[in-house]
């Protein structure tokens, strides 16, 4: 009984280590963009192709919002604060009322993620204040997503279309990821002492690479 | 006093911290020139005709700064390659690379860009020699690899090559390496594995980005040659709507239509693709038209053209600075100057014995001379990776015939239209006239 269980906790790690090739903003898009193309359909794949694969750091801080509670619909209330934040700040950022500054909302990116893993280890029950805090974080997300738009480009004549599809295409790989960790952490249920096996050691990844994350983006040349 | 909630000293010092890399991102901002107000890193990504000019003005601006000077180097070898004028795109990028280079010596991305420029100018020996420098300063980068499988593929080191592409791919399987690994495969006669590793490469990229298209043109060219002209058309059909500017792609389209004896509209795409550039392709793809059509006059005006755009003022086939003897050889050939044709091949020859298309070449050149014995000396070498490609085994196959091996000569001409129904026309009627 042991054996499997170990398995399946193995299992879960390997999951969260195999995204490591992937490296969020590091990949640059160019987009040239054809009037004919289809807006919606294609800015919607960027917006989940920005998640999953290459945004390793958001994989990561999806995986530390969902460990932060064990009620899906709080988790799912989390999410959702996060995605309000991160669309405000997207929305601005896209139409320039907020200026760009990815020297400096990489590294508290990576900030936010050793942020939240540090947060499930040290915090056990949840206020309003967690809310807050994942607001936050969604405000400053959203300034990265915006930066990884503006690397695509938006074509002027689909700009409101084209910013929503990204956008919901974000949501999807948002709501894909927190659904994966939910039916995988389905399967220790019952059999383990959930936070001991699973979220003490995913957190402390989380905050590790946060850390890790933000030191490169500060050395970084600007 | 009320205890702090630990979620609330996690925001005070998250907030706290944000405070500190925002000082220190200003700080070292203040320090350093800015770039304005515009990101040039974006620009140079969105739409390389907009990046260059801009980068243009920024390195005028700031002459030292070595990575404005990068980002200038690379955004002029993508738009060598989406636009096809290498001739003009080259040259810059080169002098930019070198001026780097004398800046900073050991700048292996620097020395990535001068590789990747002299491979686009067949100075393939030249890029070998940098790739190796490159590979010393950073034998953990991906890139250095790919310009040595490249600069050794064309040098017609194989082995080593598929070396080379192994390590890439285990340091950074994307779409460079896997449309390399495809390269590779289809050299050693593996079709349908070449097929797999393309595609995985066009995925592995994201639509428009010049390097997906330039992936899908790959896959493209690969459905093509081996027959599957409906979905080969697809492809490059993709090609022109993510990327309306890759004058290749025009081309692609052209010849599918060719092939279906569409000729109005495959001269309608090569026309299309002359508006974009004055690569000596296009000429020489409108003079395989002309002929077909019985065209004859203008299929030799255009061939001219071809030979002109690649032969440059020195009329030695160095045309700002590249070496283009195979392709002039090739291009003489269907002038009927044998004579010609055999000297630029043979100086290729000269330059890369062990290269399986150079060796090809010069067989066809002596094939097409009547010296059959030559012929088949050469095209043996052509044939030592195994290649299945329809045309060289066509051409084998035509040689072998002419030299006394009728068995392995018709062998190897049904091969190749076994795997390419969609052959040649005009080479197919040679055939016909040889039997």
């Amino acid at each position: 009984m042991k054996s499997s269980l170990l398995i399946k906790l193995i299992l879960f790690v390997v999951l969260l280590l195999v995204t490591n090739g992937a490296q969020a903003h590091a990949v640059v898009y160019a987009y040239n963009w054809n009037g004919a193309v289809n807006a919606t359909s294609d800015y919607f794949l960027l917006g989940i192709k920005h998640i999953i694969p290459l945004g390793y750091d958001h994989i990561l801080f999806m995986i530390g919002l969902f460990l932060s509670e064990k009620n899906i619909k709080k988790i799912l209330w989390m999410a959702t604060a996060f995605t309000v934040a991160h669309t405000v700040t997207l929305i601005l950022c896209a139409v320039k009322i907020l200026p760009s500054h990815p020297e400096i909302i990489e590294p508290v990116i990576g900030l936010s993620i050793a942020a939240i893993g540090l947060e499930n280890l040290v915090s056990g029950n949840r206020n309003k204040v967690n809310y807050i805090l994942v607001f936050i974080f969604g405000l400053i997300h959203g300034c990265g997503f915006a930066t990884a738009l503006s690397e695509s480009g938006i074509p002027e004549q689909f700009f409101f279309s084209s910013l929503i599809s990204f956008n919901l295409g974000i949501e999807f790989a948002q709501v894909f990821i927190i659904l994966t960790c939910f039916l995988i952490v389905r399967l220790f249920e019952g059999n383990i002492n959930y936070r001991r096996y699973v979220v003490i050691p995913v957190s402390i990844f989380i905050f590790i690479s946060g850390i890790i994350m933000m030191s490169e983006r500060l050395g970084a040349k600007i | 006093m009320k205890k702090l909630h630990p979620s609330a000293l996690i925001l005070i010092g998250f907030t706290l911290f944000t405070a500190v890399i925002i000082s220190i991102q200003y700080y070292r901002t203040s320090q350093k020139p800015s770039f304005g107000k515009q990101s040039v890193l974006n620009a140079s990504f969105s739409n390389d005709a907009n990046a260059i000019e801009l980068l243009e003005e920024k390195v005028k601006e700031e002459p030292k700064n070595i990575k404005l000077k990068k980002q200038l180097g690379f955004a002029y070898i993508r738009m060598a390659r989406s636009t096809g004028n290498s001739g003009l795109y080259d040259p810059l990028a080169l002098k930019l690379f070198d001026s780097i280079l004398t800046q900073a010596k050991g700048d292996y991305e620097a020395m990535i860009g001068k590789a990747t420029v002299l491979l686009s100018q067949h100075h393939f020996s030249d890029a070998l020699v940098i790739g190796q420098e490159a590979i010393q300063e950073n034998p953990y980068s991906s890139s250095c690899y790919g310009v040595l499988t490249d600069a050794l593929l064309e040098t017609g080191d194989y082995e080593k090559s598929v070396a080379m592409v192994d390590k890439m791919v285990s340091l950074h399987p994307d779409l460079r390496s896997y449309s390399r690994v495809s390269y590779l495969r289809e050299i050693y006669g593996d079709y349908a594995g070449a097929k797999e590793a393309m595609q995985m490469a066009v995925k592995a990229g994201i639509e428009g980005m010049e390097e997906t298209e330039w992936a899908r043109y790959q896959l493209a060219c690969l459905y093509e040659r081996t027959g599957e002209i409906a979905e080969a058309d697809t492809q490059f059909h993709k090609c022109v709507f993510y990327r309306p500017n890759f004058t290749a792609a025009y081309l692609g389209v052209g010849r599918i239509a060719q092939k279906r004896r569409e000729y109005a509209e495959a001269e309608k795409e090569y026309l299309l693709a002359k508006n974009l550039s004055g690569d000596y392709t296009i000429y020489e793809h409108l003079a395989k038209l002309y002929r077909e059509e019985n065209r004859q006059k203008e299929a030799a005006i255009a061939i001219r053209q071809s030979i002109a755009a690649l032969e440059g003022k020195d009329g030695k086939g160095n045309v700002h600075g590249h070496y283009a003897d195979r392709e002039l050889a090739l291009l003489y050939l269907n002038s009927y100057d044998y004579n010609k044709a055999l000297i630029h091949a043979q100086i290729e020859y000269d330059r890369r014995p062990e290269n399986i298309d150079v060796n090809h070449t010069l067989a066809w050149v002596y094939y097409k001379r009547g010296e059959y014995a030559k012929a088949s000396q050469y095209i043996v070498k052509a044939l030592k990776t195994n290649s299945k490609d329809p045309e060289l085994l066509y051409h084998a196959g035509l040689i072998h015939l002419h030299s006394g091996s009728s068995t392995i000569g018709a062998e190897e001409m049904n091969a190749a239209i076994e795997t390419n129904p969609h052959l040649d026309r005009m080479l197919q009627l040679e055939s016909k006239y040889v039997m």
